[in-house]
Formats: structure tokens, C-alpha cells, sequence
């Protein structure tokens, strides 16, 4: 087979240049970090790639209102917490204003007691968690509770809220977040569902809501009413326990949101590992495959140097 | 027979070998020259002398007369040119449709931070905050923000293809131009060869020259080049000459926008307006990518088309849903619905090419005072309720937005009524009143004839043909005379199922785009390797080895050194004739 010079000059080269592109992509792979730079690098890996980075987005997404729904609740919780001790207090202060052997005025006192605790609930019922009112259902700029001085002579403030004619038709507002696909949680509580009538199995109105019994209560023992007030202890247990089941509900709704935060993180973890083993460069890898193109690289210069010199020139005197 | 016949013959050796030397040298000097062939030296023995038996006794058989050259023969294969020019068609073909995919690829920058994935991502994520927090403003501008984000993303996919495109259209052109060039050099080549070797040697530094210019045109186009019998070349593109001879034919780009699928659609021969037969080299690649925007043939108009697809689905299920909730000015008395919160402009189900171009919010939306606040996240109308926005995040992960409106037709000959089943999400609002053609007669449909999403019409008698206006539908039964209609051939019609969220949708563009650049990459580089094989066996052939044209050096002085010799060996003897006194 007749070789020319031309023939071998264009051969190493050829070879040089394949050498290089090599070189080139794993330069480019190791300072960039990532496998592929180009979907036609791996059209198959980039697939997978773009979906494992959707399932990572959303999953982040879900950890992130899962978080936020707790908070809420957290919130909520330790305002039902300061409504609760006060609904000991008064339960205290109920007992003892229905002995029958307190004068007139010790009972006008407890009354008052009575009266500063109510305004305290009122505020309560009022809270706010960044500028939205927690008891307020979907209307999160409007109070839920309001107060309106009284005109039936008994000198004590109404504190009014939305409530519907008939108990059991009330359809509580669910603000929900979506902490899942197709999976949401309800996170509000609504100040129905706290501070509105007890009501029997058959959804039927058993006492007041807690505002008009606590003026009940504290008109009573304004005018020295013992029966009505002794009457009241068992309706304030009634309104406590009411109080305790949402406290109830909220904790399972927080203990759930921590398993599910729980399960979304380790989830997290596991994409997080497939994203890398899919895109990431394996670093001690490339750098082991760069060396070697870099050995072949020389090999190949150095042979090119001896092949391509001589020619018959050299020998000829 | 004199001593002077001797002298003639060394004579015609150091010619001969002189000349040997010249085309040696010849070939030294174009050792590096581009497609030059290396030229051979014929030598041949000169016609003998007849002996002539006369009673001197010299006659006895031939007497050789010495040397000359009877040819410089230029070393070539001719199959090989050819092969040569098949291989370099393809690699021309396959180069550019590398280097544009390449482009395109780079155009949609995934996988990365950065792409259209992760716009689209965080406006759904925005979203999300949307349904945490519907009353804030801050939110709100954030979910506008990221809106304008994906639409800026979205036209700036599409300006991109769109100056590849240019760009590719500018390089048709310039072949084309290029083609015309190379044909007259040719041609006029060809006149020069004609007119040199009608003195009977061969022009063999023409040849080359000429030879040169067909491999260069052979990447551009599917050229087949004869030689005739006057030794002039006759170049063909698709059965009909380029060049003839020394005439050569004009080619033209003319693009006139209608129904073009292949090249000889766009480029016509400047004479008779006739297509030019192209099916291969560099045009064909730069055609394909120009015009191809169907399944069969992905150019870059398909993958701008896909963007329109994405870009009008996208923002006609966004309208849908924002159209059913609330915006934050209304109050549960008196709820103000949602608008459209993306621009449809003039966009239909049937025509929407282009639309990715103008992607973009309405009005509305993007008012700088009242913008925000129309939004729709409420389901009810109360501002902190957030069903609404829930319903827009959940798009993300709907699997029927890409569905046909229509998903099934169904006629029922014992009840007599037709059933058309429509796809889930859709809007009834707008389908009473809509008008439906049975068998050419026009049907209203009532309100209490739609029921979540069916619609159930009492027919009597067997309906051939149903046409439903207002509704998006594709069928594959569609009648001539009117394209609107869908045939009940066997009684009901199936949708042909296209399910995937948005999310989908775009990684399937950026994965098949994946495979088509991997595809043109390594055809380009078998092509790459194949050019150089046949490159190598035309070196082989016809390429100038130093070491040989040393060796044939030495050779020739060798030669040249004798013949001298004998030429003075000859003139002694002369002398020792003369001075015989």
C-alpha cells in the first residue's frame, strides 16, 4: 500500500483532534460540575433528569406549606391555651360566686373579675397572625367579634359574632393548603366552632353562645341571681370541654403535619441523591479519565514528532 | 549506421530524462497543493529502425532509437472522486443540521437553573403562596412577576428560533449563490481543457483545478459529474445539467410561502422557473431545518410550533380556571368574577401560529394600580378565600390540559339520542346556545341538556354526520365538504388521547430535541470519519510522496549521469575516427 507523507500528516492529526475533543468534554464536565451540558449528551438521562427535578420543585413546595400550615396552628393553639385558663379562672370564680354566703358586694367583684375576663377573651377571639384574623374563617380582614354597647339596661357590652338561625346548619369555612398531590389540609378554626353554642348530638342548642352566657353570668351575679349562677357552672364546663375537642383536633392536625413534614423531608433527601447521581459530575472520575486523555494526548504528540520528520531527504548526501 | 545514430539516442535520454526531472520537480513544488494529482512520467521506447539486410552486414533485426516520454499521466481514480462526492454530500448534509440542532439546544439552555422548566416552576410556586396568603399584596405581585417571567421567557424561545431561522434562510441563499459561482468556473475550465487538449496532451493542472471545484459543490447539493467524450464535464443535480460543457445554468431561492415540502419547492432554475430535483448536501440539511414542522421532519418551525401549542394551552386553561373565581375587590354580596389573565389576543384552537411571540398578560392584570387586585384567588368572593388559587396551582399537575374538548360522540339507536362527552375541566358556560349540525340540520343545544360535561341531544332516526361549532375537537373522520363535522361511522367517535401536565409538555420537546441532536451528532461525525477514509485512498493514489520523488530524482540524474557518459564515450570514439590520419 503506497503511503504518502500527506497521508500520515492528515492521520495524526485527525487522531490529535479527536484526542482534544475528548479532553475538551471532560474539562467542561469537571469546571461545570455536571454530566450532561446538552439533551443530544443523553437524551435518556435528560428526561429523567427534568422530571426529578419537577418531583424536587414540588416536593420543596409541599415541605414549605406544610411548615406554614403548622405555624398557623401552633398559633392558634396557644391563643385556645390563654382561652383556656381563663376559662378555668372563671370557673374558679363561678363556684365561688354560687355559695350562697358571699354579701353583695364580694359578688359585684367577682362579677367585674367576670366582665375583665370576658374582654380578655374578646381580644382573644380577635387575634391576628400577619394580618389576618385566625377566627375570622374566609373573612381574614374583617374582626370575626365585635362589640356594641348594650341598651337592655344591664350595663354590660354585647360582643356579637356571625352566626347562623339554626346551629346545625353551620358550614364552617376551610381555609386549605395543599401540602401533597391532590392533598390538602383545612388549617382555621373558626370563632363558631369556638366561642358559639354547645349543641347536643342532634346538633340542637344546648347553652349560649360563651359571650351572651358569660354577661348571663355576670348580670347574675350583679344582681345577686345565686341560682343562675350556680346554674352557669355546668354550662361553663359545657363551653370548656367544647374549647378542649378544637384544642384536640388542632393537635392531631399538627401531629399529622409533622408526619407528613417528616416524610416529605426524607423524601426530599432521596431526590436530592437520585438528582446527583443523574446530573452531578463524578468528580474523582473525571479526573482520572482527564489524565488519562492526557497521557494518550502526549503519547501521540511525541510518536507524531518521530514519525513525521524523516524523509529520504535526510539520508540523501 | 554512424556513431552519430548512437549520439542521437543518448541524446533523446538526457531529454527524456530532463524531462522527468521537471515533472519531478513539478510535483515536489505541489506536494501541499490542495487536490493536486500527482503526475507519472511514461517513458517508451522509440519506434526501432528497421534492420536493412544489405551485404554490409549491419541489418540484423531492430535497433532500438533510444527514449521519449509519451505521456505525463495524472494519477487519478475516478471512482473514487465519486465516492468521495457521495460521502461528502451526506457530511455537508449532516454538519449543518448538527450545528443548527446544536443552536437550538442552546437556545432552550436545559437542563439548567435557568430554562423555561424552572420559570414555569416558580410561577407555580408562586401560586402555591397565592392559596397560603390571598390578600397580600406582596404575593400578588409576585405571582404577576413570575407570570411576566414566563411569558418573557416564553417570546424570547420564540425571537431566538425564529433569527436561527432567518439566519439558515440567509445561508440557503448564499449556497445557492455559491452553486451558480463554482457551475461558471467551471464551465469555464471546461472550455479551457477543450481548447488545450485538442493539441492532444492532457491538461492536467486544469483537471485538477476542475476537480477541486466539483468537490467543494459536492457538499453543497446531490451533484453527479460525467465526463463526456470531449473531456468536458457535464454536472447534473437531479437529472437535469448544471453544467454542460462550458455552459453553465442558473439556480434561484425563491420563497413564495405556500405548501413546501422539499426543496424543489423553494429552489427553481432561473431559465424555466422547474424545481431543482435537490436531495442532498448542505441545502437539503439547511431545507429540512428551515421548513420541516411536523413529526416526520422536525425543523425549527416545529419546535416554534410547539411553543405556540404550549404557550395558547397554557394560557387558555389558566383563563378557564381564573375565570371562575373572585378578584379581591368584591365582597360576598356583590363578587366581581375574574377576567382573562393571560391576552389571547387573536388566537384560536385552529390558528394559533405565532402566539408564542405574543405570550403575554392582559391588560387587566398588568395595570399598575388596579392590577393586583384583579387577580381571581377567591372562590367564594371573601378575600381570605383561597379555593381559587388552590385550583390554579393544582394546573400544575393536571394531566387533562392537553386533552381535545370533545373526548367521545356516542349515538344510542334504541333511546334515540346522541351523548357527547367533553373533557373534564371545561367550561359549560359557554356551550348552550352553541349551535350542532345533524346531518345538516341545525340543532340548538339547552342549558338542561348539558349536565357536568356531557351533552345529551334527542335525535330521531340514525345520524350519519354530527357538526358541533364552538367546541375544539381533531378527528380523523372528517368529511370533505364540510371540515367541521365528525362522521359517526361506527356509531361513535374517540378522541385520540393526549394526556401530560404543562410540565410534561415541555420536558417531551426538550428530550426529543435531546435524540435528534445526538442523532445529527454522531451521523456528522461517521460522516466526518467517512470523508477522511476516501480521503486517505485518494492520497494513496494520487498524493506526492517525498521519499518517491527523492527516490525518482536519484533515478534520473543516474540516468541523466550515464547518458552523458556514453555521450562523451561516443565523442572519444569520434575523435579516434577523425584523427585517424
Amino acid at each position: 500500500m503506497r503511503v504518502t507523507n500527506n497521508m500520515m500528516a492528515d492521520n495524526m492529526l485527525y487522531d490529535l483532534n479527536n484526542n482534544l475533543t475528548k479532553m475538551l468534554k471532560t474539562e467542561q464536565q469537571l469546571s461545570s460540575g455536571v454530566k450532561i451540558q446538552l439533551p443530544s449528551d443523553d437524551p435518556v438521562g435528560t428526561a429523567r433528569l427534568l422530571m426529578l427535578k419537577k418531583n424536587s420543585q414540588s416536593n420543596d413546595k409541599y415541605i414549605k406549606n406544610a411548615q406554614d400550615a403548622s405555624s398557623w396552628l401552633n398559633y392558634t393553639d396557644s391563643a385556645l391555651d390563654n382561652l383556656t385558663q381563663d376559662m378555668a379562672r372563671i370557673k374558679e370564680l363561678t363556684v365561688d360566686g354560687a355559695t350562697g354566703t358571699l354579701a353583695s358586694s364580694d359578688m359585684k367583684s367577682i362579677a367585674e373579675e367576670i366582665g375583665q375576663i370576658r374582654d380578655d377573651i374578646y381580644t382573644l377571639g380577635n387575634s391576628t397572625y400577619t394580618d389576618r384574623y385566625i377566627f375570622g374563617g374566609f373573612d381574614t380582614q374583617t374582626a370575626p367579634l365585635t362589640k356594641i354597647t348594650s341598651t337592655d339596661g344591664t350595663g354590660i357590652d354585647d360582643i356579637n359574632m356571625q352566626q347562623p338561625d339554626i346551629p346545625s346548619d353551620y358550614v364552617p369555612d376551610e381555609i386549605n393548603y395543599e401540602i401533597g398531590d391532590n392533598t390538602k389540609i383545612s388549617i382555621n378554626t373558626n370563632a363558631y366552632q369556638v366561642f358559639g353554642p354547645v349543641t347536643d348530638a342532634d346538633g340542637n342548642a344546648i347553652t349560649g353562645d360563651l359571650f351572651s352566657d358569660l354577661k348571663k353570668l355576670e348580670n347574675a351575679l350583679n344582681t345577686g341571681d345565686q341560682k343562675t349562677v350556680s346554674d352557669m357552672i355546668d354550662t361553663m364546663d359545657k363551653h370548656s370541654d367544647q374549647i378542649l375537642a378544637v384544642r384536640a383536633d388542632i393537635g392531631a392536625k399538627v401531629n399529622r403535619l409533622d408526619l407528613v413534614t417528616s416524610r416529605l423531608q426524607d423524601n426530599s433527601l432521596n431526590i436530592t441523591d437520585l438528582l446527583s447521581k443523574t446530573e452531578d459530575v463524578d468528580m474523582a472520575q473525571a479526573a482520572t479519565n482527564l489524565s488519562t486523555q492526557q497521557s494518550v494526548y502526549q503519547a501521540s504528540l511525541q510518536i507524531g514528532a518521530k514519525v513525521l520528520l524523516p524523509t529520504l531527504l535526510d539520508f540523501i548526501k | 549506421m554512424s556513431l552519430f545514430y548512437g549520439l542521437n539516442i543518448a541524446s533523446s535520454a538526457l531529454f527524456a530524462n530532463q524531462k522527468a526531472l521537471d515533472v519531478t520537480s513539478h510535483n515536489v513544488a505541489n506536494a501541499n497543493t490542495k487536490g493536486y494529482t500527482r503526475e507519472e512520467v511514461i517513458f517508451k521506447a522509440n519506434a526501432p529502425s528497421m534492420g536493412i539486410t544489405t551485404s554490409s552486414g549491419y541489418g540484423t533485426g531492430q535497433i532500438g532509437s533510444g527514449v521519449s516520454i509519451e505521456d505525463i499521466e495524472r494519477v487519478r481514480n475516478m471512482f473514487l472522486d465519486s465516492q468521495f462526492r457521495n460521502e461528502s454530500q451526506q457530511s455537508g448534509e449532516w454538519d449543518i443540521k448538527n450545528q443548527i440542532l446544536t443552536a437550538v439546544q442552546e437556545i432552550f439552555n436545559e437542563p439548567s437553573d435557568s430554562g423555561i422548566t424552572t420559570v414555569l416552576s416558580d410561577f407555580f410556586d408562586s401560586l402555591q403562596e397565592l392559596s397560603k396568603n390571598p390578600q397580600s399584596n406582596d404575593v400578588r405581585s409576585l405571582v404577576r412577576q413570575n407570570a411576566v417571567s414566563l411569558t418573557d421567557t416564553v417570546n424570547n424561545l420564540y425571537n431566538q428560533l425564529s433569527d436561527q431561522k432567518e439566519q439558515a434562510v440567509f445561508n440557503i441563499k448564499t449556497d445557492v449563490t455559491q452553486i451558480n459561482s463554482l457551475a461558471k468556473q467551471i464551465g469555464n475550465l471546461d472550455d479551457q481543457i477543450y481548447k488545450f487538449e485538442t493539441t492532444g496532451n492532457e491538461a492536467n493542472d486544469l483537471r485538477d483545478q476542475r476537480d477541486s471545484l466539483v468537490d467543494q459543490l459536492s457538499a453543497l447539493a446531490n451533484v453527479k459529474a460525467y465526463e463526456t467524450s470531449n473531456g468536458q464535464y457535464r454536472i447534473d443535480i437531479g437529472g437535469r445539467a448544471l453544467v454542460n460543457g462550458n455552459v453553465s445554468y442558473d439556480i434561484e431561492y425563491a420563497d413564495n410561502g405556500s405548501d413546501i415540502t422539499k426543496p424543489s419547492d423553494v429552489i427553481k432554475w432561473q431559465d424555466d422557473g422547474s424545481g431543482v430535483d435537490i436531495q442532498g448536501g448542505e441545502i437539503q440539511g439547511l431545507f429540512d431545518m428551515v421548513y420541516g414542522d411536523n413529526s416526520g421532519l422536525k425543523g425549527i418551525p416545529y419546535y416554534m410550533d410547539q411553543l405556540d401549542d404550549f404557550a395558547y394551552n397554557f394560557a387558555k386553561s389558566f383563563n378557564e380556571v381564573h375565570k371562575q373565581g373572585y378578584t379581591l375587590n368584591s365582597t360576598e354580596d356583590h363578587p366581581i368574577a375574574g377576567t382573562d389573565f393571560f391576552d389571547m389576543k387573536t388566537a384560536t384552537d385552529e390558528d394559533h401560529k405565532g402566539y408564542a411571540k405574543i405570550f403575554g398578560i392582559s391588560s387587566i392584570i398588568s395595570d399598575p394600580v388596579s392590577g393586583l387586585n384583579m387577580i381571581a384567588a377567591s372562590g367564594t368572593g371573601e378575600p381570605g378565600n383561597n379555593e381559587n388559587a388552590l385550583k390554579l396551582a393544582a394546573l400544575s399537575t393536571d394531566t387533562t390540559v392537553f386533552e381535545d374538548d370533545i373526548q367521545n360522540v356516542k349515538y344510542d339507536g334504541a333511546a334515540e339520542t346522541v351523548t357527547i362527552t367533553l373533557r373534564d375541566n371545561i367550561d359549560t358556560s359557554s356551550l348552550a346556545g352553541a349551535k350542532v349540525k345533524i346531518d345538516g340540520a341545525d340543532i340548538d343545544i339547552t342549558a338542561d341538556e348539558i349536565k357536568n360535561n356531557t351533552i345529551t341531544l334527542s335525535v330521531a332516526g340514525s345520524p350519519d354526520e354530527i357538526a358541533i361549532s364552538g367546541v375544539k375537537y381533531t378527528n380523523g373522520l372528517v368529511s370533505d365538504d364540510d371540515p367541521e363535522s365528525i362522521t359517526l361511522n361506527a356509531g361513535s367517535y374517540q378522541a385520540p388521547g393526549k394526556s401530560g401536565t404543562f410540565g410534561d409538555r415541555i420536558n417531551s420537546i426538550i428530550s426529543g430535541l435531546g435524540v435528534d441532536g445526538q442523532q445529527a451528532d454522531s451521523m456528522s461525525s461517521n460522516q466526518d470519519n467517512l470523508v477522511k477514509q476516501v480521503n486517505s485512498l485518494r492520497a494513496q493514489t494520487s498524493g506526492v510522496s517525498l521519499d518517491e520523488e527523492m527516490t525518482n530524482l536519484i533515478k534520473y540524474q543516474h540516468s541523466y549521469q550515464a547518458a552523458a557518459k556514453i555521450i562523451s564515450t561516443i565523442d572519444n570514439m569520434l575523435d579516434t575516427l577523425l584523427n585517424i590520419s
